[in-house]
């Protein structure tokens, strides 16, 4: 009986409203449900991925606003509940009227990726770090995306696309995240 | 039929094959519309898991599921027994003579014989109740005594892991070439060392998956599965389920990595489908990273005791080799081959006529290790190229000199090795003079040392064919295939038996197809992965899928081709010859006539004005299973710099010169490179598969289980070198598993000469360098 008392606790569903891309989702989820099921498996946006369980791979980086700051957070790590309010951006929110991304047209052109599985989160890490220093070095952006693990590419063509990425945003004059 | 050479030759007026065009994969994968297995999402699917073991080695003794009766959201469940009653044993595909077999089922049925064993299976509403419903299953185990180390495995009064063999061994193996011990006793210097290569887990970023969905009404059984190998899967899963083949369909979606992981059917890859035959609904199962750890095949963890006899020349004249390798407690589709590869790969680029090689497998209560990028080879190589350190060291030799003077000549092309390993092509001496010559020199800053290591390697590829397969005991074919199917509209699908994942094989053979047709690569969309409309083939695994399948895809579109300039010269009114195919138009160059190939498929389609006894319609399939396998090759050379009081390194360059044979896409070959190396370097200072004495698995995570990030990467400078493979048309040999074979060595050895040590074994620990730098 105690057993089953505590499966009906944990089961207590709570309302969670996210605007993920522009999009305002609301679902009564368990509290325990992570962030990154929530985007996946209820808001059905599986571009973000999932890689280690522990915050180490960085699959499922995605961009949450922090008072009006877009910050690169990895979304295995994170419930739901602790989500309700925010805005968030996923790799499926980054291309902009059918205009893929500066770092989405980068990675493509520089060969940044092989299979794609870290890609999106990748892309978003990226994303964050060059909101945070505009004009990096090359082993600055290494540092930068470090927490972020890719098995295909050796990093060499992802370095690369940051940097050439990074460039083409200062020169537009347009913010990384409009 | 064209040859290599005229391939080359056409590269100029063609202009897309050797080209660094963007890949046609990456546009769904960099905006977030891929479709992972997870990714997939169906009507009344039900999420599995498994109940894994505790225990390294225990007999199971009671399986209690009374209470998953109680639980709402659980709809099915299976243990070992049932398991036994509905399916064969877990595949085998690679058979050596006299290996012993141990019962490998998809689910413990009575003993359990490594942590993260499979024991019982849950399908339940959702992912989060099927683990709840995990807590609920009662195991009663009684632990067994638990063969760890490989030494305790090969003792003669040691625990066993499997008691019915009466000792732990799985097979023996030897491997002759003249007379070892003549010119052992006989050569001026004999090395004798000792090598170790540890355990590794692939790791892809995508963990394995599957989804199973089967219909009642039809039969219809419909698996998608994160594999390598969609339709060698489908036909052993027949075999092992007893499920008509025509009615399984195995896809393949888009796979995250696999680095031969993938290559393999694995037990859930049986049980999901009984669990969705039984529940009548569709179920998926998506391994933690944590159960990768504890039920994907690790990989390598072999050592060996070398003893080499060389002149006072530096020439080698002797080999003798003995290969312990720790298989873990069952064999998988192909475990047993890892060890026999290595076998077979020593003395790789080099020549010697006398070698002696015994492998020991053994049995061992820890998880099975299988095919990792590079099988077999790595360890090889790390044999060979640290020996030829050693012996530069001792015969006063440079490193290169002393590989120059072992290399396989190109005037020696094609070679065939003492061992009957044969060589395909190559100039082997100018590849490891020009990375030499590349690296350059490099002096100390204060406070550092500096190591250049340099390495050679061959790498067997285009994993073919199938009268070699037969020899060496793998129970599969060899061949690729590919269908090529021209539209009515002119635009072009090519169907392959391989099924990459990563590696740009669709940009490829987009190329080379629209060279042959005339087309734009774009118009070329390749198409694999889904056993029912791909033709059969093996896979993608062994640096094969551009020499078997994209030669095969060349011969499909070959075949159209001769049958577009029929149609043409038909439609025109003109003779065949001379007729030729480019920018999308059928020129004659003596009348100037032209037609547009879409119009010919037009004509081909519509079929009332075609010429005589010619079938309507542009399609061809081909099975191409080639003569031999290509062997690419290349040089390494790895400076690095060592903080003479910390011994923190760094690489401060890193040369590749390769000869991967014709090159399709440059800007493909080196991101392949780029990863493989990688991959390598980390097997010498970081990875490693870590079990406690008592069999726990203690890297679960990539916490403890590290691969390397983008800090620890170094930039590699890749240069190409030509030489078409006269093995298939194309001239194209592999390159995805050269860096895994030969990275590990060139840091080893550059490691070892900055501190004047022999670093034999990886991974290299800090402390080691350390402890060499007090040394002196």
């Amino acid at each position: 009986m105690a057993v089953r008392k505590r499966v009906e606790e944990i089961g207590k569903k709570r309302p969670v409203t996210v605007e993920i891309n522009g999009q305002k989702y609301a679902f009564e989820v368990e509290p325990r449900l992570l962030l990154v099921h929530y985007i996946r498996e209820y808001a059905g946006l599986t571009g973000t991925h999932i890689g280690c369980d522990t915050t180490n791979c960085g699959a499922c980086t995605v961009l949450m606003d922090f008072n009006g700051k877009w910050k690169a957070i990895k979304s295995c790590t994170m419930f739901a509940v602790q989500a309700n309010g925010k805005r968030i951006i996923t790799i499926e929110g980054l291309a902009k009227d059918g205009e893929l991304h500066p770092l989405q047209k980068a990675f493509w052109e520089h060969h940044g990726l092989q299979c794609g599985y870290c890609t999106p989160g990748m892309i978003l890490a990226a994303a964050g770090y060059l909101m945070i220093n505009p004009n990096p070095t090359e082993m600055e952006v290494r540092h930068g995306i470090s927490g972020n693990l890719c098995r295909c590419t050796g990093y060499q063509n992802i370095v690369k696309a940051i940097l050439a990425a990074a460039e083409e945003i200062r020169s537009s004059g347009k913010p990384v995240i409009e | 039929m064209w040859t290599a050479l005229q391939v080359l030759r056409m590269r100029p007026a063609y202009g897309f094959l050797g080209r660094p065009l963007k890949r046609f994969e990456d546009q769904h994968l960099i905006t977030g519309n891929s479709q992972f297995v997870d990714d997939l999402k169906i009507l009344n699917m039900l999420y599995a898991a498994f109940l894994r073991s505790p225990h390294p080695h225990a007999r199971i003794r009671r399986v209690d599921l009374s209470r998953l009766r109680r639980m709402k959201s659980v709809v099915v469940w299976m243990t070992g027994e049932e398991v036994y009653r509905l399916s064969k044993p877990v595949p085998i595909i690679w058979y050596l003579p006299d290996m012993r077999i141990p019962r490998h089922y998809a689910l413990a049925l009575d003993e359990v014989n490594h942590v993260g064993e499979a024991v019982v299976a849950v399908a339940a509403e959702d992912r989060y109740e099927a683990e709840d419903a995990l807590e609920m299953v009662e195991v009663e185990y009684e632990p067994l005594e638990a063969v760890v180390e490989l030494d305790k495995a090969l003792s003669q009064d040691g625990p066993l892991v499997h008691e019915e063999f009466g000792d732990n061994i799985c097979y023996r193996y030897r491997l002759r070439a003249g007379d070892a011990e003549k010119h052992l006793e006989s050569s001026q210097h004999v090395l004798e060392e000792r090598f170790r290569v540890q355990r590794l887990a692939a790791s892809p970023l995508e963990t394995r998956g599957v989804v199973a969905q089967y219909e009642k009404s039809t039969g219809m059984l419909t698996v998608w599965s994160s594999t390598q190998f969609p339709h060698i899967l489908r036909t052993w899963l027949a075999d092992t389920l007893g499920h008509d083949e025509a009615r399984l369909r195995v896809i393949a979606p888009d796979v995250g990595g696999a680095f031969g992981v993938k290559g393999e059917i694995f037990p859930e890859e049986i049980v999901v489908p009984l669990l969705s035959i039984k529940a009548g609904r569709p179920v998926k199962w998506i391994s933690t990273r944590r159960e990768d750890f504890l039920s994907s095949t690790h990989a390598r963890d072999v050592r060996a005791y070398v003893r080499a006899g060389f002149t006072d020349d530096g020439v080698l004249k002797a080999l003798d080799v003995d290969i312990e390798a720790d298989f873990g407690a069952y064999l998988h589709v192909f475990t047993a081959g890892g060890p026999f590869i290595t076998a077979h790969s020593i003395p790789g680029p080099y020549k010697c006529d006398n070698i002696n090689i015994d492998v020991v497998a053994a049995f061992t209560n820890k998880v099975p290790v299988s095919a990792y990028r590079g099988f077999g080879q790595p360890e090889a190589a790390f044999i060979m190229e640290r020996l030829m350190d050693i012996a530069a060291d001792e015969l006063h030799l440079a490193p290169e000199e002393i590989r120059l003077r072992n290399l396989i000549q190109p005037s020696e092309m094609p070679y065939k090795a003492s061992t009957g390993v044969r060589y395909d092509s190559g100039d082997y001496p100018t590849v490891l003079k020009k990375a030499v010559e590349l690296a350059g020199h490099h002096l100390p800053m204060p406070g550092k040392r500096i190591g250049v290591g340099i390495s050679f390697y061959t790498e067997t590829t285009g994993f073919a064919p199938s009268r070699l397969f037969h020899e060496d005991g793998l129970v599969m074919g060899g061949y690729d295939s590919a269908r090529v199917r021209m539209t009515p509209s002119g635009n072009v699908e090519v169907f392959i038996g391989a099924s990459p994942h990563g590696q740009g094989l669709a940009t490829s053979i987009a190329q080379l197809t629209a060279d042959i047709l005339g087309v734009e690569p774009g118009d070329v969309k390749v198409l694999h992965g889904d056993t029912f409309n791909t033709p059969y083939g093996q896979g993608t695994f062994g640096s094969r899928s551009l020499a078997v399948a994209g030669t095969a895809a060349a011969l499909a579109a070959q075949q159209i081709r001769e049958k577009i300039l029929a149609i043409a010269a038909h439609v025109l009114g003109c003779d065949r010859t001379g007729l030729e195919i480019s920018g999308g138009e059928v020129q004659h160059p003596s009348t100037s006539k032209t037609i547009t190939v879409k119009e010919v498929a037009r004509q081909a389609y519509l079929a009332y004005n075609l010429p005589h006894g010619l079938f309507p319609g542009l399609d061809a399939t081909v099975y191409y299973d080639p003569a031999g396998l290509p062997k690419s090759y290349g040089a390494h050379v790895c400076v690095v710099e060592v903080d003479t009081e910390t011994a923190e390194w760094r690489i401060v360059r890193y040369v590749v010169v390769h000869d991967p044979g014709v090159i399709v896409n440059p800007l493909i070959v080196e991101g392949q490179l780029h990863g493989g190396t990688l991959q390598g370097l980390s097997q010498t200072f970081l990875e490693e598969v870590v079990f406690d004495g008592d069999g726990n698995l203690l890297t679960t995570s990539f916490m403890d289980y590290l691969i390397p990030s983008s800090v620890e990467a170094p930039n590699i400078e890749v240069h190409h070198h030509e030489t078409p493979s006269p093995l298939n048309i194309l001239g194209v040999k592999g390159v995805g598993e050269a860096g895994t074979i030969i990275a590990p060595p060139a840091l080893a050895n550059a490691l070892s000469d900055a501190l004047g040590v022999k670093l034999n074994s990886t991974p290299v620990k800090h402390g080691e360098l350390l402890r060499a730098l007090a040394d002196g």
